[in-house]
């Protein structure tokens, strides 16, 4: 009897394992297809690590300022990574980065930091739900209905305070902490923000049934809309979290800067769709991986530090990442194409 | 698998490369300076970096310039990586005076000096030193000017309010309108600092107000876009544009008879004045804190100095 | 065999309109309990509505619907297959980024404090797939995008399969299904129907109601027009019902006056092609039977330049032909009618006109201004010679029938006729009236000394159409002769490869 139970006991435990080791086995098989972006991570780590001078490059606490340089654009990826699964996009977050670093620092001193932070992330959420309620319920492209709510948000940024930056105050430590704060001296609070968005996502996308939905409605929308899925619920859902990335992100960034800028953001939602689709998601949808965006957000850091710190003149900086994005998106739709011929 | 292998090594390659160069000597005898400017889309930072180059050059010092286009976030990033290498000093031109606070705490935390140039920063205790065009004058003598060929004029201002220097140049022209009370402001609004920027806002306000006459746009770019403009709605001649800055494109809009005046900065003689502050701290000497370069009106009695000095 | 008289499933009087067009006028059906019932009908006469009314996609404006003799209403899809019932529709509605097993279980994924039980799916899949006995679905980690058609059908057909099931439906499942895969079908639906399921059947293949049918009811402009039961089957009366009006002869061979060899095919090498060698002759109907993915596809695309070819030659009228682009084979006079018309063979946003002038551009759009007056003229003309219906050249192609959609593939080339027009799986999908007039049109085209290829995986249509047949399987042809020569079990043998292994055997 007693025996029995144990053996009951174990087998449950190695069944709830064996879907851990199968969520760990997606992952595995995703990184496999990562790889050609993680060789040229390292392509360019030693490219960089002989051009910059003095080998300053690989320094260990030059590495931990190109992840907290990374950690903004990356959260903004994370989010748009599900957007654009499901063939979706959004323009509006660089402008929403700038209306919740504005709304939680305007929040700050009246209502305290809590009231701010959740203040950011709402307001982020809202515009998302704004975005998603729009897309699922009317037949406009979420391209327009996205760039309209960029120019409302930036807007709306813009007359707060009368275009000026809010500055944070001194006393606001927990604010400020957000994005300046290093735990143990040396992890910015940044990295750690960026990676509980990027394991919350993971699992999120690949490890829950909402997840395979979205791949589902990314692939085939008539299918999914078939098999008794609320492609409404999901869509709105996707754009509220895409939302709320760009709303922490905003506060982040208002942390890092000691002020909410309100022409803050413009053009990071370029530089985040860059990062999805540099880490395999395709635009058409239905094909990608957070983890996919980490490592594309983090080539696109990589270059950006990489370049200044080689001294390579600014200008030649655009040319250089065109080109990288050009090619590497360009190499991804190649060895898609020759998998497919396999097959 | 074979790419897992040729991945591992590369890493692996890497590390041991960059280890082995960290074990040389950190210093070659060459002295590095970098300098972040808001934008190098604009003719007075591009004289400025000339300036500073000019300088560190000529001592043998070695300058990496990168360009923040508008984002303070990029700005911060761009001198956190400047910081990484070690460098002498560091220049910073800010695209928001309250944004480079955490660049200045990073600075300090390195030891490394930052000299601010072309603006003031809300934390003085922070820099070495700022050294920028005596930008309240400027404001000043503009308004002058204006009171000087038109003392009824009513007038619009296109400000780039994020921007401490330009927020200066307004207080001084304020200050100076004081002393005329026939000039009178209709509206202010933001042009951006740009070209591209300033040329809607103004056709927005010369249709607003019919009897606008005069407008004071806060650098000779927003002044290019009003004065197109005002050229499209056909009232040159109307309107007298005064205007801040000095560029060789302004000269040419005051030589054609198109714009009033400018002040003319020296960004060139700022970017001077900064390299060699920055060499005097490195050798000891002591800086003082608040430099302002002289400014000059220029009007088209004296437009010929701005251009031959361009000329070279 | 359970008890027929139960009344499983009764439809009274389902009306529903979609913005003014009313597509069902009061539909009575009903369906008992382990009966196979098929509903017949053209393309627009209502049964896809029909079905997603069923299945909850859609809500009836007015009539009834019983389930067991007690009114429901199925609000939406989970509703619907709460109630046991299971649609397998006719596009392929399967998410091409996921998985077989993902596939299988999409809507109803296995899940473990919330989070997606992997490991469990794949088991339940793999397990399923045995209890269902459909071992050709392969490994259940390969992405649905990479199997062939047939092999996406039994996905489709395994998903509707899970779970408690009490009625199928299945939209034309047999369309891209080889003989063998349909008869391993019919068996299974046997099975079913033993199990007491109650299943709807929809198709146009008359074989196959004479295969499976108890009953039979047709449907016309969304109206129920008649049942009849399978033991006393009156065929021409059925087809009546079906078009409205008297059908004919089923397979009108065209007439057979060959000329010169226009075509020569030597040797070819191409993807999916193996050594493969033919003469087509004019005025003659070159038949190619094989089972779906036997790479007639693969061949039919190879010669109009869309693959490349390794090696060997393709000679017209005895000339070597270089093809390495659609626009060599259309100079040369090659045309191909694609299996996948929405996709490969019409531009669906557009109209039929635009459909019907693109390929003449050259005629009427050179220099600066069109000559409108020309394209109008070939517009016309198509519509003309090709009983297109509806002939307005400003309705959008999309809003066509199956089989007028068809009849603008193949109409837009005639402008001025190719010399081989290479026809693969014409009839797919297009209902019983405009596949009459489909071969009524490759009659035409033969007596004017056209060369035809047609491919197709219909085999009575295939062996009745073609003076002569080509045998094709895995990429070569294994027999070729006048098709008066093959009987359809010969045939099959062949196709299937058993003929092979019964020779090895002796």
């Amino acid at each position: 009897m007693r025996n029995a139970e144990h053996g009951n006991r174990t087998s449950k435990g190695t069944l709830a394992l064996s879907g851990w080791r199968q969520l760990i086995a997606t992952l595995v098989s995703a990184a496999q297809g990562l790889l050609p972006l993680l060789l040229a991570i390292a392509v360019l780590l030693v490219l960089f690590s002989l051009w910059v001078p003095q080998g300053r490059f690989l320094r260990f606490d030059n590495l931990i300022d190109l992840a907290q340089q990374v950690s903004v654009n990356a959260i903004l990826a994370f989010g748009l990574t599900l957007v654009i699964l499901i063939g979706g996009i959004d323009l509006s977050v660089g402008a929403v980065v700038a209306v919740a670093g504005v709304v939680s620092v305007s929040l700050l001193t009246p209502a305290g930091p809590v009231v701010a932070f959740l203040g950011g992330i709402g307001i982020g959420a809202l515009f998302g739900l704004f975005n998603g309620l729009f897309a699922a319920r009317t037949l406009m492209p979420p391209f327009i209905i996205t760039l309209a709510t960029m120019l409302v948000a930036r807007g709306f940024a813009l007359g707060f305070n009368e275009s000026r930056p809010l500055p944070v105050g001194e006393e606001q430590h927990l604010f400020l902490s957000l994005g300046n704060a290093r735990w143990w001296g040396w992890l910015p609070m940044p990295v750690i923000l960026m990676l509980v968005v990027f394991v919350f996502s993971t699992i999120l996308l690949h490890g829950t049934r909402f997840g395979q939905h979205l791949f589902a409605i990314g692939g085939n929308r008539e299918a999914a809309r078939l098999a008794g899925i609320a492609i409404a619920t999901h869509e709105v859902l996707v754009y509220v979290f895409c939302g709320a990335c760009a709303g922490l992100a905003g506060m982040i960034h208002a942390s890092q800067l000691y002020s909410a800028e309100p022409a803050a953001g413009q053009g990071y939602e370029l530089s985040a769709i860059a990062a999805v689709v540099l880490g395999g998601t395709s635009f058409s949808g239905g094909v990608g991986s957070v983890p996919g965006t980490l490592v594309g957000a983090i080539i696109i850091g990589i270059l950006d530090k990489g370049l200044n710190q080689a001294g390579v003149h600014f200008s030649l900086q655009y040319i250089v990442k065109g080109g990288v994005i050009l090619a590497a998106v360009w190499y991804d739709v190649f060895r898609r194409r020759v998998k497919s011929r396999q097959a | 698998m074979r790419w897992y292998t040729v991945g591992v090594t590369a890493v692996v390659l890497a590390f041991w490369a960059g280890c082995r160069s960290t074990e040389q000597p950190s210093s070659d005898g060459v002295r590095l300076f970098g300098v972040s400017f808001q934008t190098m889309n604009n003719p007075f930072f591009v004289e400025l970096n000339e300036g500073l180059k000019g300088v560190i050059e000529a001592r043998g010092g070695r300058l990496i310039t990168l360009d923040a286009q508008w984002n303070s976030l990029k700005q911060k990033n761009d001198v956190a990586d400047l910081l990484q290498q070690n460098p002498s000093a560091v220049f910073i031109n800010p695209v928001n005076w309250e944004g480079i606070k955490g660049s200045l705490l990073e600075a300090r935390r390195k030891n490394v000096p930052v000299i601010i140039v072309d603006a003031p920063v809300s934390e003085p205790d922070l820099v070495l030193c700022q050294v920028a065009s005596d930008n309240f004058e400027a404001g000043r003598l503009a308004c002058e000017s204006l009171a000087k060929a038109n003392p009824r004029a009513k007038i619009v201002i296109l400000h780039l309010s994020v921007n401490r220097a330009c927020i200066d140049r307004v207080e001084g022209f304020k200050a100076e309108m004081a002393k005329h009370p026939g000039l009178k402001v209709l509206d202010i609004q933001e042009g951006k600092g740009s070209t591209e920027g300033a040329r809607p806002v103004m056709r927005d306000l010369l249709g607003r107000f019919p009897e606008l006459d005069a407008v004071f746009p806060i650098n000779d770019p927003s002044a290019l876009g009003a004065i197109s403009a005002i050229e499209a709605a056909g009232r040159i001649g109307q309107v007298t544009v005064v205007t801040v800055d000095g560029s060789r494109e302004g000269a040419l809009a005051i030589q054609a008879g198109k714009l009033h005046a400018t002040v003319a900065q020296f960004p060139r003689e700022i970017g001077r004045i900064a390299g060699e502050k920055a060499y005097d701290h490195l050798e000891g000497k002591p800086v003082e804190k608040d430099i302002k370069v002289p400014v000059k009106l220029i009007t088209k009695e004296n437009v010929h100095e701005i251009l031959n000095a361009s000329k070279k | 065999m359970a008890d027929p008289s139960t009344c499983l499933l009764e439809l009274r009087g389902i009306c529903k309109s979609f913005g003014g067009i009313q597509a069902l006028r009061g539909v009575d059906f009903t369906l008992h309990e382990g009966e196979i019932h098929v509903l017949l009908g053209e393309n627009g006469a209502g049964k896809s509505t029909l079905i997603k009314i069923i299945g909850g996609v859609h809500q009836p404006d007015a009539g009834e619907i019983r389930i067991g003799n007690v009114p429901v209403r199925i609000p939406n899809v989970r509703a619907a297959e709460r109630l046991g019932i299971r649609i397998i529709h006719q596009e392929l509605v399967l998410a091409p980024n996921l998985s077989i097993a993902e596939n299988l279980f999409l809507g109803r994924e296995p899940c473990r404090f919330g989070f997606l039980d992997r490991g469990r799916m794949f088991r339940d899949a793999e397990r399923l797939k045995t209890e269902l006995d459909l071992p050709e679905i392969g490994d259940v980690r390969t992405p649905v995008g990479q199997l062939s058609v047939a092999r996406q059908q039994l996905v489709e057909i395994a998903r509707a399969l899970t779970g408690a099931l009490r009625i199928l439906v299945l939209d034309e499942p047999t369309a891209s299904l080889s003989e063998a895969e349909t008869e391993a079908l019919f068996a299974k639906l046997r099975r079913l129907r033993s199990q007491g399921v109650g299943i709807i059947y929809i198709s146009h293949r008359l074989e196959d109601i004479e295969r499976i049918a108890e009953r039979i009811t047709v449907l016309r402009d969304g109206r129920s027009i008649g049942t009849q039961r399978a033991g006393n089957l009156d065929v021409p009366q059925l087809m009546t019902w079906i078009a409205g009006r008297e059908v004919k002869d089923r397979y009108p061979r065209p007439v057979y006056q060959p000329g010169e060899v226009i075509l020569s095919v030597r040797n070819l090498q191409a993807p999916g092609v193996h050594n493969v060698s033919f003469d087509v002759r004019e005025g003659e109907v070159l038949g190619f039977a094989g089972l779906v993915g036997a790479g007639r596809t693969e061949l039919a695309r190879a010669l109009v330049g869309l693959s490349p070819i390794y090696g060997g030659e393709v000679l017209l009228n005895g000339r070597p032909l270089r093809l390495r682009s659609p626009g060599d084979a259309r100079r040369a006079g090659i045309v191909l009618v694609p299996e996948d018309r929405k996709r490969e063979g019409l531009i669906l946003t557009q109209t039929v006109g635009f459909n019907l002038a693109l390929p003449w551009t050259r005629l009427w759009a050179r220099g600066i201004v069109p000559n409108y007056t020309r394209r109008t003229a070939i517009i016309r003309n198509a519509i003309r010679n090709f009983s297109i219906h509806p002939g307005n050249p400003n309705q959008s192609v999309a809003s066509l029938s199956g089989g007028n959609q068809q009849k603008v593939v193949v109409a837009k080339w005639m402008e001025q006729p190719p010399r081989v027009l290479i026809l693969d799986e014409p009839t797919r999908g297009v209902d019983v009236g405009a596949r009459e007039d489909m071969f009524t049109i490759i009659g035409q085209l033969v007596t004017q000394r056209m060369a035809v290829l047609l491919i197709s995986s219909d085999l009575p249509e295939v062996m009745n159409l073609s003076h002569r047949l080509a045998l094709y399987r895995d990429g070569r042809i294994v027999q070729e002769g006048p098709a008066a020569n093959f009987t359809p079990e010969a045939v099959m043998m062949e196709l299937t490869g058993a003929a092979s292994k019964g020779k090895m055997a002796q």
